[in-house]
């Protein structure tokens, strides 16, 4: 269906889109590269925080990828384009428990202990890794909503209006579940804060 | 300052915090991976695509497109079509048609084998592919495997498409086990575990209800049960053989299956993803639990996040007294204040378990228990001090400590005096 046969005033979405996602809907493959290769790197970032490891993150994020591609002729424009497909792979992490499983406590990464930098002395690579390990294990303790939702609101930056609508819950709840995540991470980071 | 003015965060707190996730988060992406996640839509060059599609067409060039359709509705040849009458066919004609088609299928085919023969030296031309078939890409392995190809690339991948997707090569040992410790296994759910979870401990129980006295098992209404009783003790004594885990006894073996499951369902109730409930399962084999089996499933369990406490039920309601066993065993340190207030069985029950377990955390829980509930209702201390009399654990000294400390930060005289009085009983009992 075009915009034109949709009944009533047109979105405000639909009005500041831009013309790739107005091709994209309609089915054109490159402008739907050129309107989702700029948000690759946050949307893996935050498949990174909803999964476990980093191939279970990429598996989520391209089956999220496909699954927009196919439903954005039917996308109305109701929301902004990227609250639209932050909520699509936050949606497929909840659902199915292939992305969701955790590894037996006590299993070993092994990228976990390769090195990213060489050149960084010993201990400073210890000490970042260690920080690192410790938010993320405080964050994968955290459950998925309220860690979608402090990841949206801590490294996005994005407003309560928008994460309520990309997680589907009220702003009143969405900003319950900010405040629970920030409460349990003092909890378990205070130290470093 | 109240409890709850604790809870709240200063912005200057919340400024930190969030400084300090997003300097963690990492939002790089290579260019690799973004092509890899986007290579199923197929952007090529669009000129060459034309030529594809007007000039060759998919079989021609090679491609079987998995929305290409079979060989049976290529123009002319849609068998059974109403579309025009010209179009009809008799019988003859379908059999005829069927069989041009299966040869033109036969010669794409052989087609597509010589272009994709790395001897050929032929490159294989790129062809839009549908999103239908695109979660072909995520058979591939990973991309250090195959560092130069596109996950569509492969022209035997995209004859894959015409099929269901094929599952992963089946993972070695036991598929739950697996599952279990966290990797993902075709065909087997979270039902399926918690299912393999339940069986496990059931297994585990040597008794699956109450042992009828060996003077009871001739009569009638328990026939049977001597062979039966025969038969678990045979079964949990044979080792080795029929063992699911290489190097350990039959028992030895299904305990790990249950601690291994039980890890499982842990991190899935801290995660949300499970109810708490579905934890009594296991606790309740931790009730009947000893030994090592039961300091492992404790620690398991004190490890978890699950906050236990918060399956009490408000003040006033009654509690299952395998809750209230729970709480004991694992010296869970908010429930004796709820439990104080429940009915003296649950009491009762969370004192038993907490003397089982028997080391610090829980007994520090059922001195606690057995204070609060003295305070309460001191008529009742007979039954809540019925278990510390019956106890012939060997933790004597680590409860010694414990009194001696209670008695010293206790400031009310009654209380010293009651906790003072246990003491000398079971000084004198040791």
């Amino acid at each position: 269906m075009s915009d034109e046969d949709q009944d009533g005033p047109e979105p405000r979405s639909a009005r500041e889109a831009g013309p790739d996602l107005i091709a994209a809907r309609e089915g054109d493959a490159l402008a739907f590269d050129r309107l989702l290769r700029p948000m690759l790197g946050k949307l893996m970032a935050l498949s990174r925080r909803l999964t476990i490891s980093e191939v279970q993150a990429e598996e989520l994020l391209q089956e999220a990828l496909i699954r927009a591609h196919r439903g954005l002729p039917g996308f109305r424009m109701e929301c902004s384009f990227r609250s639209w497909i932050f909520g699509i792979l936050y949606r497929l992490s909840t659902a199915p428990s292939r992305f969701t499983t955790l590894p037996h406590k006590g299993s070993v990464d092994l990228h976990e202990n390769l090195p990213d930098r060489l050149d960084a002395d010993p201990f400073t690579r210890a000490s970042a890794r260690d920080l690192l390990r410790r938010v993320e294990s405080s964050m994968e303790r955290l459950p998925l909503r309220q860690r979608a939702a402090l990841h949206l609101r801590s490294v996005e930056g994005w407003s309560y209006e928008e994460i309520a609508v990309a997680l589907e819950s009220s702003i009143g709840s969405t900003r319950n579940a900010v405040m629970q995540a920030r409460q349990s991470l003092r909890q378990r980071l205070g130290d470093l804060l | 300052m109240s409890p709850r003015d604790d809870d709240m965060i200063r912005p200057e707190e919340e400024r930190a915090l969030d400084a300090l996730i997003a300097s963690q988060a990492d939002t790089s992406i290579s260019e690799e991976t973004a092509d890899r996640l986007l290579s199923f839509l197929q952007v090529g060059d669009p000129a060459a695509a034309s030529v594809d599609a007007e000039d060759q067409g998919p079989v021609a060039s090679g491609v079987l497109d998995a929305e290409t359709p079979a060989a049976g509705t290529l123009p002319g040849l849609d068998v059974g079509s109403s579309a025009t009458p010209s179009r009809r066919f008799g019988p003859v004609r379908i059999a005829a048609s069927v069989a041009v088609a299966l040869a033109m299928g036969a010669a794409a085919l052989l087609l597509l084998h010589s272009r994709s023969n790395p001897a050929s030296g032929d490159e294989t031309p790129e062809t839009p592919i549908s999103p239908a078939s695109s979660k072909v890409a995520k058979d591939l392995p990973p991309p250090a495997a195959t560092p130069t190809a596109t996950p569509t690339a492969s022209p035997a991948l995209r004859v894959t498409g015409w099929g269901r997707r094929k599952p992963g090569p089946k993972p070695a040992g036991d598929p739950i086990l697996v599952a279990w410790s966290g990797r993902w296994v075709a065909g087997v759910d979270a039902d399926d575990l918690l299912l393999a979870l339940r069986e496990a401990c059931a297994a585990v129980q040597p008794w699956p209800e109450a042992p009828v006295p060996v003077g009871r098992m001739q009569e009638p209404g328990h026939v049977g049960e001597i062979d039966r009783a025969t038969g678990l003790a045979v079964e949990s004594l044979a080792v080795g053989s029929r063992s699911a885990m290489p190097g350990l006894s039959r028992s030895a073996s299904r305990q790990q299956r249950v601690l291994l499951g039980t890890a499982w369902l842990l991190s899935r109730v801290e995660r949300g993803a499970m109810p708490r409930a579905e934890i009594l399962e296991p606790a309740r084999l931790l009730l009947t639990a000893e030994g090592r089996f039961r300091r492992d499933l404790v620690r398991l369990f004190r490890e978890s996040d699950v906050r236990i406490d918060k399956m009490l039920p408000p003040q006033g309601r009654t509690v299952s007294e395998p809750l209230a066993g729970l709480c004991g065993a694992l010296g869970t340190s908010r429930a004796p204040r709820v439990l104080a207030r429940a009915g003296l069985r649950a009491q009762r029950a969370a004192i038993v378990q907490s003397l089982q377990t028997g080391d610090r955390a829980s007994l520090g829980f059922a001195l606690d228990l057995l204070l609060l509930g003295h305070r309460l209702s001191p008529n009742s201390d007979k039954v809540r001090l019925a278990p510390f009399e019956a106890w012939d654990g060997d933790s004597w000294r680590v409860l010694q400590q414990l009194l001696e400390e209670r008695v010293q930060r206790s400031s009310n005289h009654s209380e010293r005096s009651f906790l003072e009085g246990l003491r000398e009983r079971l000084l004198s009992k040791s």
